[in-house]
């Protein structure tokens, strides 16, 4: 089922794959949109939203990235986001579909921790379908909105959400484009971490 | 160095990829098509032949892979296994994907200059040669992965990612 180039020798490329994920409204496409916006042109593709009407995901948004070449290998990424409401349940997995990293956008406001616990559990679900675990794959924590009045303690959210104890984890205003670099960088660093591992 | 396979990924080589455009062109030249792709089922273009003028082929592979997995979960909703094959018609322009085993698709975009009877023969053929191209293709193996410098490959693309994003 699971399908991926690590390197295509060839053209000494490497491709990764990293997809934003978590509940609906959390921040995803606005992770996707600044990221899009910030890196300058040259470097990435079209960004394609399929969305409903008004702002909630429809399929996935989508952006190609090329890195340019790092240690004579041409890294590429490939960026999604996942539609994050309950229903797209089907979409979301399709979308994980040889997945590298994930960055898990949760939403900070004290009234969608479950949403939240709702959503890993269902990113977890969706990996086993690919023979893949929370523990296995490349994940980062991205507390989003730290901005709302509502937000709740960072140590409360790492309780309840860092089901491993050890993702890292960062804060976020996402809106305002704060925290959201870091926590890109982090996720690559992390993917890159467990090639080398798999060797 | 041990190898330990990535589960499902694999590598290709100069071989491959001349083994698949090759195949690629002769599907294009017997169909009279405007072009054809091979798409890998995570929506990573693999290599494409024809004419694409001004075509995105990047957004267009991920969402052909898109289009094709979801109508592929249709099927199984419908109590298939799944459709190997769809066909999207356009005024002028029209699709015609096939799936490669289930690593790949292909896909056909095509004009009036010819049928879709025509289409859909030669890319089932072609289909199967491709799956039969990609079942050769070889897990990571050690010189593939010990030839590219992995040894702080994780801080160099930090530093590059830095320098791209110019933060201080
Ligand atoms: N206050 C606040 N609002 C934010 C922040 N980040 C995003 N938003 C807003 O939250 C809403 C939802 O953001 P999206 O990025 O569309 O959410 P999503 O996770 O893609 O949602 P789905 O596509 O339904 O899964 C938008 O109105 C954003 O402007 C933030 O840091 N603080
Ligand atoms: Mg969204």
């Amino acid at each position: 089922m699971d399908f991926k180039m690590v390197i295509d020798f060839a053209r000494r490329e490497l491709v990764c794959k990293i997809v934003y994920y978590g509940p609906t409204m959390s921040g995803k496409t606005t992770n996707l949109t600044v990221l899009h916006r910030k890196a300058p042109k040259e470097t990435v593709g079209r960004m394609t939203s399929l969305a409903t009407y008004g702002d909630r995901t429809l399929f996935f948004d989508f952006f190609p990235m090329d890195v340019g070449v790092v240690n004579g290998l041409r890294i590429k990424l490939q960026l999604y986001t996942v539609p994050g409401q309950p229903f797209y349940v089907a979409t979301r997995r399709l979308v994980l579909n040889g997945v590298d990293g994930v960055v898990f956008v949760a939403d900070s406001d004290m009234r969608r921790m479950k949403d939240n616990l709702e959503s890993l559990r269902d990113l977890q679900e969706n990996l086993a379908s690919y023979g893949k675990s929370l523990d296995t794959t490349a994940i980062v924590l991205q507390y989003n909105k730290r901005d709302l009045p509502s937000a709740a303690p960072v140590e409360y959210m790492d309780r309840l959400l860092n089901v491993t104890r050890n993702w890292c984890s960062f804060e976020s205003v996402a809106v305002a484009g704060v925290g959201v670099l870091p926590t890109f960088k982090k996720v690559l660093e992390e993917v890159l971490q467990r090639l080398k591992w798999q060797t | 160095m041990e190898t330990r396979a990535y589960p499902g990924k694999f590598v290709l080589n100069d071989e491959l990829v001349e083994a698949i455009n090759r195949t690629l062109l002769t599907l294009l030249e017997k169909t009279d098509a405007r072009c054809v792709l091979l798409a890998g089922a995570d929506g990573y273009p693999i290599a494409v032949q024809g004419l694409t003028c001004n075509m995105d082929i990047r957004s267009f592979s991920a969402l052909a892979a898109g289009a094709f997995s979801s109508t592929k979960e249709l099927a199984k909703l419908a109590g298939e296994q799944g459709f190997c094959s769809q066909f999207h018609q356009g005024d002028k322009h029209h699709l015609y994907m096939s799936s490669v085993g289930d690593k790949a698709i292909l896909v056909v975009v095509f004009d009036n200059r010819t049928t879709i009877g025509m289409v859909r023969m030669f890319t089932l053929r072609t289909a199967s040669q491709l799956e039969e191209v990609l079942e050769k293709t070889p897990g990571p193996s050690e010189e593939a992965l010990g030839e590219p410098q992995l040894e702080n490959l994780s801080e160099s693309l930090r530093a590059k990612i830095d320098k791209i994003f110019d933060e201080k």
